[in-house]
């Protein structure tokens, strides 16, 4: 097991260096040079190539790619920003607990409200419940997100005055940002319930536990749901680290200081540094969760656990099974 | 004293496609420490009369019709929930089909052997598995494979998984549907034995559902011909093997291969069973009864179920004339 995640923590390297590769070269070959930005309009040629000289932007492609790879590895920094001259990882780490706080919050919220109601759903199939239920998800799932969050702010903040409309100074300003995130994931994590859920109660094994004359709830929680569980389990690691990535859309219209914020005001302001920066560890938030979503699978089916373990203890198991056969 | 009796059993399904009958007013007996073998094709309507016993067929589409099935004289259709659930696993237990897909996979098999044990007897976790390891051994299965899960067991190991878990609570009645069809001829044997051996210690009614005559000849006292939801021909053992009355069941015979006798060819019955869901009138075998064309009343009437001797029932208008020309006869030589 221990071998399994070590390796799978190798794997993410290439991953993570093609990231960089890819927003490196789309970067570099924007026409817009980060210098003319930041000398302003009314720069002359010579101020800015001063400046590009300054920043190293003037040498050649892989000389500029090397040295960034070169910082991450010897000193371990992404860079300074190009604009407010701080070193991005302060940048990212001052800014990514606030994406941490509604990133988690919001999953662990979808993830309450949807996997109960898919189960439910499941349960009652073309019931009322499961219709009325269905038609949220798909309503949810359907509003754009922009959408939501200005007419959340809209009524909640603006008429009803129950939250603040912006920034994240109390709890109650965390609220609306955490709905606005959830409700798609809501909207996922049910439909995937539902769907897995009527998987799992047709199979055999269901029709078992129910000849045993265990109670529908041992039947539904037990049996059906641990079965159920990998579809589902790979829907919550992918929003979570989705919602962990933090939205450039929420945080944007929130003004909420997070990962997504600071990705899209450094776009717009040419600081490519920075914007790399948040790509790298948005990244290595995204390959960390599908790696935490496979450990989650082991511990849920046994089955994958022994895969995982395979290399190791394949030959002596394997005599174990034979053994048990012949008697 | 009769332990289970099933009284005109109407079973349908209701589908997009139309109203499907896979159970057609059966009447069935089983007498206390006795066993039956329900003998038909596939699509004969075994296993729905099996789950229907339990009552876990899904209703919808599913549908009791009408009919009866007491249990110790109790109707288990009229049954509530709570004395359904009480009786599943504890009084009547099944075995399935399929060992590789009947054991829930992310389970432990002494998790789902304990499970029903301490469901039903209300004892400490320590007792049950206590009583589980007993089960195992009882099924020749190590005791120390009791933490492991399905998949690392063989099919066989898995049947008798599933057997330990059936027997686990002492029922008065076990159902056992096609329970050596998954597996091979060797294991097959070793199954049967098992599970007769397991029936003859615990006192246990069987209800044997199979399309192996040689299985129902090795365990069963009484013998039930199922077609096309219908039993044709019922009675013990010696009734069906020695008497054999209905045109249907003379055709299972034939299309057995027989070692003592050199044959070239065996005689399948001739055509397909009838979808359920568009079922011939009259005798639901006529259409492929080499003796139909000898009488009208195949196609129009339905037969009914006709005493040749005393507790040899079939339901054949051919056996039934020639029956009662026989009985005339009688007269008429005394």
């Amino acid at each position: 097991m221990l071998r399994y995640i070590l390796k799978r923590l190798l794997m993410m390297i290439p991953v993570l260096v093609g990231v960089v590769v890819v927003v490196f070269t789309i970067n570099y070959f924007t026409s817009i040079s980060p210098a003319a930005v930041i000398c302003g309009s009314m720069a002359t040629d010579e101020q800015i190539a001063a400046k590009e000289q300054e920043l190293g932007l003037d040498k050649p492609y892989l000389v500029q790619i090397g040295t960034y790879f070169f910082n991450i590895i010897t000193k371990g920094t992404l860079g300074d920003s190009y604009i407010y001259k701080t070193p991005v990882l302060d940048m990212i780490a001052s800014r990514l607990p606030n994406t941490i706080r509604i990133g988690l919050c919001a999953s662990v919220l979808s993830a309450m409200i949807g996997i109960p109601l898919g189960i439910l759903a499941a349960v009652k199939q073309n019931s009322s419940l499961d219709y009325a239920s269905t038609f949220l998800a798909i309503l949810t799932g359907a509003i754009p997100s922009f959408c939501l969050c200005l007419l959340l702010q809209l009524l909640f903040a603006m008429k009803l005055h129950w939250f603040p409309i912006s920034g994240v100074k109390t709890w109650q300003s965390y609220i609306l940002p955490i709905v606005s995130v959830a409700l798609m994931p809501v909207a996922m994590t049910m439909r995937m319930t539902r769907s897995a859920m009527l998987e799992a109660i047709r199979q055999d094994y269901v029709r078992t536990a129910r000849a045993k004359g265990l109670p529908e709830k041992t039947v539904i929680w037990n049996h059906t749901l641990k079965n159920a569980l990998i579809p589902i389990i790979t829907v919550i690691g992918m929003n979570i680290g989705i919602s962990l990535t933090g939205s450039i859309i929420v945080e944007t219209i929130f003004n909420i200081p997070g990962l997504g914020f600071l990705m899209n005001s450094s776009i717009s302001q040419k600081d490519f540094i920075t914007t790399q920066g948040c790509v790298l560890v948005a990244a290595f938030i995204m390959t960390f969760m599908t790696l935490l979503t496979d450990l989650v699978y082991a511990v849920v089916d046994p089955r994958i656990k022994s895969q995982y373990t395979k290399g190791k203890k394949a030959g002596k198991k394997s005599k174990l099974i034979k053994g048990g056969d012949a008697a | 004293m009769e332990i289970l009796n099933i009284k005109d059993l109407k079973i349908s399904f209701n589908t997009d496609t139309g109203v499907v009958e896979a159970v057609n007013g059966i009447s069935l007996s089983v007498g206390e420490g006795e066993s039956l073998g329900l003998v038909g094709e596939t699509g004969a309507g075994k296993t729905t009369t099996a789950l229907g016993i339990l009552r876990l067929i899904q209703c919808p589409p599913g549908e009791f019709v009408k009919g009866e099935i007491f249990y110790k004289g109790q109707d288990i259709l009229k049954m509530k929930d709570q004395e359904l659930r009480d009786m599943r696993g504890a009084e009547i237990s099944m075995i399935f089909q399929d060992p590789m897909s009947a054991l829930n996979p992310v389970m432990t098999i002494g998790e789902q052997i304990s499970e029903v044990i301490l469901h039903h007897q209300k004892c400490t976790k320590e007792e049950a598995e206590r009583q589980m390891l007993a089960m195992l051994e009882q099924v020749r299965i190590p005791a120390e494979r009791a933490g492991e899960y399905p998949y690392q067991f063989s099919g066989g190991m898995k049947q008798r998984v599933i057997i330990a878990i059936a027997l686990a609570c002492h029922p008065k009645l076990l159902i056992a549907d096609e329970p050596t069809t998954a597996l091979d001829v060797t294991i097959q044997a070793q199954v049967l034995e098992m599970i007769n051996a397991l029936k003859r210690t615990n006192h246990t009614s069987m209800l044997l559902i199979t399309h192996d005559l040689g299985v129902v000849a090795e365990s069963c006292e009484k013998v039930a011909i199922m077609y096309a939801g219908e039993i044709v021909e019922s009675g013990s053992v010696a009734d069906i093997f020695d008497a054999t009355a209905h045109p249907y069941t003379k055709g299972l015979f034939n299309s057995i291969p027989s070692i003592s006798k050199k044959m070239d060819r065996l005689k399948p019955i001739e055509g397909m069973m009838p979808d359920p869901g568009n079922l011939p009138t009259g005798c639901k075998f006529h259409p492929r009864c080499p003796f139909a064309s000898d009488l009208e009343t195949c196609a129009a009437e339905e037969p009914i179920a006709y005493e040749v001797t005393p507790g040899h029932f079939v339901r054949c208008h051919r056996c039934r004339s020639w029956v009662e020309e026989l009985k005339v006869e009688r007269g008429v030589g005394v």
